[in-house]
C-alpha cells in the first residue's frame, strides 16, 4: 500500500472534511486557511492524480455546477484502500511522535 | 458575471500546463482569481497571485509528469551545461550577447508599461483614482457638484500643476508647483515633516498667501534650517508665507517644489472657471469599477452638453494625469501592442540562432549519443541533457539581460536630461523579473528544442553506422539555409535604413546653415502665460530697447523645432489634400530673424484682425503643394487630424518666405505655412532674442528684465537657437543607436552561423576532400565546392534584403534627393553595408575552408578508420 507523505495526508484530510464537495481548488483553500501553507493548484491536482493511480482516491468529473459556465471539475472521494492509508500513515506518525513532543520542542529552543 | 484573469496569462498557463490534470489546474486557478476578486481584492494583486499560483503549478505538473521518467532536471546536467560554456567560449560570448540584447528589448513594452501605470508610493492600493471628461475638461464647479453627489469616494481635491517665478536670495528661478485643495495631503496619507500642511482656511479668497515647500528646496535654499516656517518668499511677485515642508522623496503630482492652496471660486457658468484636475479617494470597499458605474451616472447630471459633444466621464488612475492615456491604460493603446508584437522579432531570431549554434555543437557530439543509447541511456535522457545545456546558457542571458533592462534607461535617462515624475521607477521590479524568467524558459525551449529535435530525428542504428564511418549522421536542412538567408536579409536592410537616416541627419546638420539665420546668435526661450495680456508685447518692448539686444522673434514654435503638422486643402485644387508644417508667428517675426520676404508682403498688425485671414507660404510649399506656380492670392485652408471637425477659414496667400527649418531631419519637407500671431493669444510662446555669441550669458538679465515687466510670467527652456533640435531628431537618434545594436547582433549571428555550418560541413567531408587531394584534385575547385553553399545563402540573402530595403528606402530617399536618381541613392546607401557583409561572412568560411585544404590523405584515412 505505501507510505503517505505529510502532504498526501494534508489532502486526504481535506478530502474527508469537504465530503462531496473535494476539488482541487476546495482542497487548495482547506489547506490553506487550516495550515497557512501556500500551495500550488498543480501541486494539489499532480498529487491527487497520484493518489487516484494507486487508488487510494477515487475521481469523478463533474458539469459546471448550476449558473456557472465552462470550468471542468474533478470531484475526488477517498476509497476504503485510501481511508486504510490515512488512518495508518497518522497513526504511525502519530505513535512516533507521542510523547517526544516536549523533547522536540525544548530541541527548537521556543517555549513550547 | 465573474471577472476572469487576463487573457494573455491564461493562455501562458494553458501553454504551460499540458497533461491530463490541466483542465482541472486550469479551473482551480481561474476559481481561485475569481475568489480573490470576489472577496475585494484588487485586479493587480489578484494577478499576481495568479501568476506565482500559475508558474509552481506548471513545476509540478511538469515535475509530476516526469517523475518516473528519466527526464529529470539534474544537477550533473547542469554542472556538464556550465562545463560547455566554458569549452565553448565562442559560442557562449555570441549565444550571450545575443540573448543578452534580445530579451530586455522584449520586455521594455512591457516594462514601460508597468513604470508608467504604477501607483503612487503614497498610495500602493491605488485607492486615488482621477476623475475625468474625455472629450471636456473640469473645473472647480464640477469638484463643488461631486463632492457632495458622489458617494464612492470620501474626499476629493483639485490639482492645477504650474512654474512659478520664485524669488530665492536674489535669484529668480521657474520652480515646478501646484495649486492643490487642502484635502490632498490627508487623501495622499503624508504629513509635513515640519510646520503644518494647508488647510481649508487657506482656501478662502483674502486670507495670508501661503506655501508648502519640498524637502529638496528647504535643503538647497534654507540650508535645513528648523526655523524656516513664518519665512516669507516671494511667489509670482508675492510674498508668501512658508507654513510647512514636505517629507524627503514627496514631489507629487510629478517634480513639484512649492503647494499653494488652490483659490477656485464657483462661477455662475461653468465654461468660465479655469481648467483643474480633479483626484478622488475611493472609499473603503468601493471598488474603481463601482466607482466607475456611480461617476457615469452621476458626472454629468445638470451639465449642458452641445449636440455633437461626446463628453465620457471616467475614472481612471491618478498616473493619468501625467500621461493622457485611453481607458485600459498603455497597455490598451496600439503603440503598445505594436511595440510587443515588433520586440518579440528580435528574441525569435536571436532564439532560432542560438539553436542552430548549439545544434552544431550537439551535432559533432552524436557518435558520443549513439554510443550512449546502445550502452542504455534513454532518449529522454539525451534529451534532458541537450535541453539544461540550452536551459543553462540560456539562463546567463536572462540574468545578463535583465540587469540591462535594470540599468541601461536610468544611465540613457540621465544622459538625455530627462526627470521623469518621482513615482515612476525605472528599476526593474518583481512582475519584469517574473517575466525575464519565463520567457528565457520560453526562449530555452525554442533554443533547447532544435538540438534535440534534430540530434534525436534519427535511428540509435542509423547514427552508429555513420559513427563507425566517421560521420554525425545528422544534417543541417533547410531550416539552417532559410535562417541564415533571413539573417543576412535583415542585416542587410537595417544597415541600409541605419545608412540612409545617417546620411540625411549628416545632410540636415550640413544644411543649417543654409536659411540664413546666425542662429548660434539668438537665445531662444519658452514665455509661458501670464494674467495679463499685454506682457508678451511689453517685454518685447523692452527687450528691443536693451542695449546689445539685436532683433527679438515671437512664435508658437521656433525654426529648427519639430513644427506641428496640419492637413491643407487648395481653394483651386479642393480634390487634393496635402500635409503642412505650421506656425504662428509675430508680424514682424520674418524681419527680426532677418529673412526676406520673396514676394508679396509680410505681416502687418492689419493681419491680426479676425477678419483678416491671412497666411505666408514657404518655398517648399510652392514647390510641393502649388507646383511651383505663384502663391500670391492663392485661398488655403486647414482641414485638420479629424475628419468630423470643422474645417478652418479659407486664408489668403499674402507673401513667401524661404525655408526656415520645420522640421529638424529632412529640410527639403519644410512644406511650411505661417499665420499671424496676435500678442497674447497664445497660451504659450517661444521668443529668440538675437544677442550676439554665447547668448546664454544673457539669461541673468533677462531674467531681470521679465522680473521687472511682470512678476507672475514663467520663463524657462533657455538654449541657443542652435541647439533647440525636438522631435525628429532624437527619435532619429535613437533610431540609428537602435539600428546598430541590431546589426551587431544579426551580424554575429549570421557570421557565427555560418562558420558554424562551414566547420561541420568541412568536418563531415574530411575523408573526401582528403581522397580528392591526394588523386590530384584542383584545390581552387575543392574550395569553391566546400564553400558553394555558403555563398549561396549569402548571396540569397543580400538580394532577399536589397529587396525588402529597396521600397523603404525608395520613399525615404526620393525626398531627400530630388536632383539624383533614388535608385542610385539606396544603392549607395545599401553598398558599404553589403560590401561589409560579404566580407565578414567570407571570412567566417576561410578558416573551416583553409583546413579543409590541410588535410592529408593519411590523415583522412586514419579519420575513415
Amino acid at each position: 500500500m505505501g507510505y503517505l507523505g505529510a502532504f498526501e495526508q494534508l489532502i486526504l484530510f481535506s478530502v474527508v472534511k469537504l465530503g462531496e464537495g473535494a476539488y482541487g481548488g476546495a482542497i487548495r483553500e482547506a489547506i490553506e486557511e487550516r495550515t497557512g501553507r501556500v500551495v500550488s493548484s498543480g501541486a494539489i491536482n499532480t498529487t491527487l492524480g497520484r493518489l487516484a493511480d494507486r487508488r487510494l482516491v477515487r475521481a469523478t468529473v463533474s458539469d459546471a455546477p448550476a449558473g456557472r459556465v465552462g470550468r471542468p471539475r474533478k470531484y475526488y472521494a477517498l476509497t476504503p484502500a485510501g481511508a486504510r492509508a490515512l488512518r495508518d500513515s497518522y497513526a504511525d506518525i502519530s505513535a512516533m511522535a507521542g510523547d517526544l513532543l516536549p523533547q522536540v520542542n525544548a530541541l527548537t529552543g521556543e517555549d513550547s | 458575471m465573474s471577472a476572469s484573469a487576463p487573457w494573455l496569462l491564461r493562455r501562458l498557463a494553458a501553454l504551460l500546463i499540458r497533461g491530463s490534470e490541466a483542465p482541472f489546474v486550469l479551473a482551480d486557478l481561474d476559481d481561485a482569481f475569481d475568489r480573490e476578486v470576489a472577496r475585494g481584492m484588487s485586479r493587480a494583486a489578484a494577478t499576481l497571485r495568479y501568476l506565482v499560483n500559475m508558474c509552481l503549478s506548471a513545476v509540478h505538473v511538469l515535475r509530476g509528469r516526469f517523475a518516473h521518467s528519466s527526464f529529470r532536471l539534474s544537477w550533473i546536467d547542469v554542472r556538464l551545461g556550465l562545463r560547455m560554456l566554458v569549452k565553448h567560449p565562442t559560442l557562449t560570448i555570441v549565444s550571450l550577447f545575443a540573448l543578452a540584447v534580445a530579451l530586455p528589448v522584449t520586455l521594455a513594452p512591457m516594462h514601460m508599461a508597468l513604470a508608467v501605470e504604477a501607483n503612487l508610493p503614497e498610495d500602493p492600493e491605488g485607492r486615488l483614482q482621477l476623475l475625468r471628461i474625455v472629450n471636456g475638461s473640469t473645473n472647480v464647479n464640477d469638484l463643488a457638484r461631486w463632492r457632495p453627489a458622489l458617494t464612492s469616494f470620501d474626499q476629493l481635491a483639485g490639482v492645477r500643476q504650474a512654474n512659478y517665478n520664485v524669488e530665492l536670495h536674489n535669484n529668480v528661478d521657474a520652480i515646478q508647483g501646484a495649486e492643490v485643495s487642502a484635502a490632498i495631503f490627508p487623501m495622499l496619507g503624508t504629513a509635513p515633516a515640519l510646520g503644518r500642511a494647508l488647510t481649508a482656511a487657506d482656501e478662502t479668497p483674502g486670507a495670508e498667501h501661503v506655501v508648502v515647500v519640498s524637502h529638496d528646496l528647504w535643503h538647497s535654499h534654507f540650508g535645513g534650517r528648523l526655523d524656516v516656517t513664518d519665512n516669507l518668499i516671494r511667489i509670482s511677485g508675492l510674498p508668501h508665507r512658508i507654513v510647512g515642508v514636505m517629507p524627503e522623496g514627496f514631489a507629487f503630482p510629478s517634480r513639484q517644489q512649492v503647494w499653494l492652496p488652490l483659490r477656485d471660486q464657483v462661477t455662475p457658468a461653468r465654461e468660465d472657471a479655469r481648467d483643474l484636475r480633479i483626484l478622488g479617494h475611493l472609499r473603503d470597499g468601493v471598488s474603481a469599477d463601482a466607482a466607475q458605474s456611480e461617476f457615469t451616472t452621476t458626472a454629468l447630471a445638470g451639465v449642458r452638453v452641445e449636440p455633437g459633444e461626446r463628453l465620457v466621464p471616467e475614472v481612471v488612475p491618478t498616473s493619468f494625469l501625467m500621461f493622457n492615456f485611453p481607458k485600459g491604460g498603455f497597455r490598451a493603446t496600439t503603440d503598445f501592442r505594436m511595440a510587443q508584437l515588433l520586440t518579440i522579432v528580435p528574441l525569435l531570431i536571436a532564439c532560432l540562432n542560438v539553436g542552430l549554434l548549439i545544434f552544431a555543437r550537439t551535432a559533432a557530439r552524436a557518435s558520443e549519443f549513439a554510443v550512449r543509447t546502445a550502452l542504455g541511456a534513454s532518449r529522454s535522457r539525451i534529451l534532458t541533457q541537450v535541453f539544461t545545456e540550452s536551459f543553462v546558457l540560456v539562463m546567463f542571458a536572462t540574468g545578463a539581460g535583465l540587469w540591462l533592462l535594470h540599468w541601461v534607461p536610468e544611465r540613457a535617462l540621465t544622459m538625455a536630461g530627462v526627470t521623469l515624475p518621482y513615482w515612476i521607477n525605472t528599476g526593474v521590479t518583481m512582475p519584469i523579473v517574473i517575466g525575464g524568467l519565463l520567457l528565457g524558459v520560453v526562449a530555452a525551449g525554442i533554443a533547447g528544442v532544435i538540438p534535440v529535435w534534430r540530434t534525436t530525428s534519427r535511428s540509435v542504428h542509423h547514427t552508429m553506422q555513420k559513427a563507425r564511418a566517421g560521420k554525425s549522421g545528422t544534417r543541417f536542412g533547410g531550416f539552417s539555409t532559410v535562417l541564415i538567408v533571413a539573417d543576412v536579409a535583415v542585416a542587410v536592410a537595417v544597415i541600409g535604413l541605419a545608412t540612409a537616416v545617417g546620411r540625411q541627419i549628416k545632410e540636415t546638420t550640413a544644411n543649417e546653415g543654409s536659411d540664413g539665420i546666425t542662429a548660434a546668435h539668438y537665445l531662444s526661450f519658452s514665455l509661458q502665460p501670464s494674467s495679463r495680456s499685454d506682457t508678451q508685447s511689453a517685454l518685447v518692448e523692452r527687450l528691443k530697447a536693451e542695449p546689445g539686444v539685436r532683433g527679438v522673434a515671437v512664435a508658437t514654435v521656433l525654426p529648427r523645432m519639430e513644427h506641428p503638422t496640419t492637413r491643407i486643402e487648395l481653394a483651386d485644387a479642393p480634390s487634393r489634400l496635402s500635409r503642412a508644417r505650421w506656425a504662428q508667428v509675430d508680424p514682424h517675426f520674418f524681419s527680426e530673424l532677418r529673412q526676406p520676404v520673396l514676394a508679396g508682403r509680410g505681416f502687418t498688425t492689419a493681419d491680426l484682425l479676425p477678419s483678416a485671414n491671412t497666411a505666408i507660404v514657404n518655398t517648399q510649399f510652392v514647390a510641393n503643394v502649388l507646383n511651383g506656380a505663384n502663391p500670391i492670392g492663392q485661398r488655403v485652408r486647414f482641414i485638420g487630424g479629424d475628419d468630423a471637425a470643422e474645417p478652418g477659414p479659407w486664408l489668403e496667400i499674402v507673401g513667401l518666405v524661404g525655408h526656415l527649418g520645420m522640421r529638424s531631419v529632412n529640410a527639403d519637407m519644410d512644406t511650411g505655412i505661417y499665420r499671424p500671431l496676435a500678442p497674447g493669444a497664445a497660451g504659450q510662446v517661444r521668443v529668440a532674442v538675437e544677442v550676439g555669441a554665447d547668448p546664454l550669458s544673457f539669461v541673468p538679465r533677462l531674467r531681470e528684465i521679465i522680473w521687472q515687466v511682470d512678476p507672475t510670467a514663467v520663463v524657462s527652456a533657455f538654449a541657443p537657437l542652435n541647439e533647440v533640435y525636438e522631435g525628429d531628431w532624437y527619435v532619429m537618434a535613437a533610431a540609428v543607436a537602435g539600428g546598430f545594436v541590431l546589426v551587431g547582433v544579426l551580424l554575429t549571428m549570421a557570421v557565427s552561423a555560418i562558420y558554424a555550418i562551414m566547420s561541420f560541413t568541412v568536418a563531415q567531408r574530411t575523408r573526401e576532400i582528403g581522397v580528392r587531394i591526394a588523386l590530384g584534385a584542383d584545390r581552387t575547385q575543392v574550395v569553391m565546392q566546400v564553400a558553394r553553399r555558403a555563398f549561396v545563402q549569402i548571396a540569397a540573402g543580400v538580394a532577399l534584403g536589397m529587396l525588402l530595403t529597396g521600397t523603404l528606402l525608395f520613399e525615404l530617399l526620393r525626398e531627400s534627393a530630388p536632383t539624383g536618381s533614388p535608385r542610385l541613392a539606396i544603392v549607395l546607401a545599401l553598398l558599404p553595408g553589403v560590401a561589409m557583409l560579404v566580407v565578414i561572412a567570407l571570412a567566417s568560411c576561410a578558416a573551416p575552408t583553409l583546413r579543409a585544404l590541410r588535410i592529408s590523405p593519411v590523415e583522412a584515412l586514419r579519420h575513415d578508420g
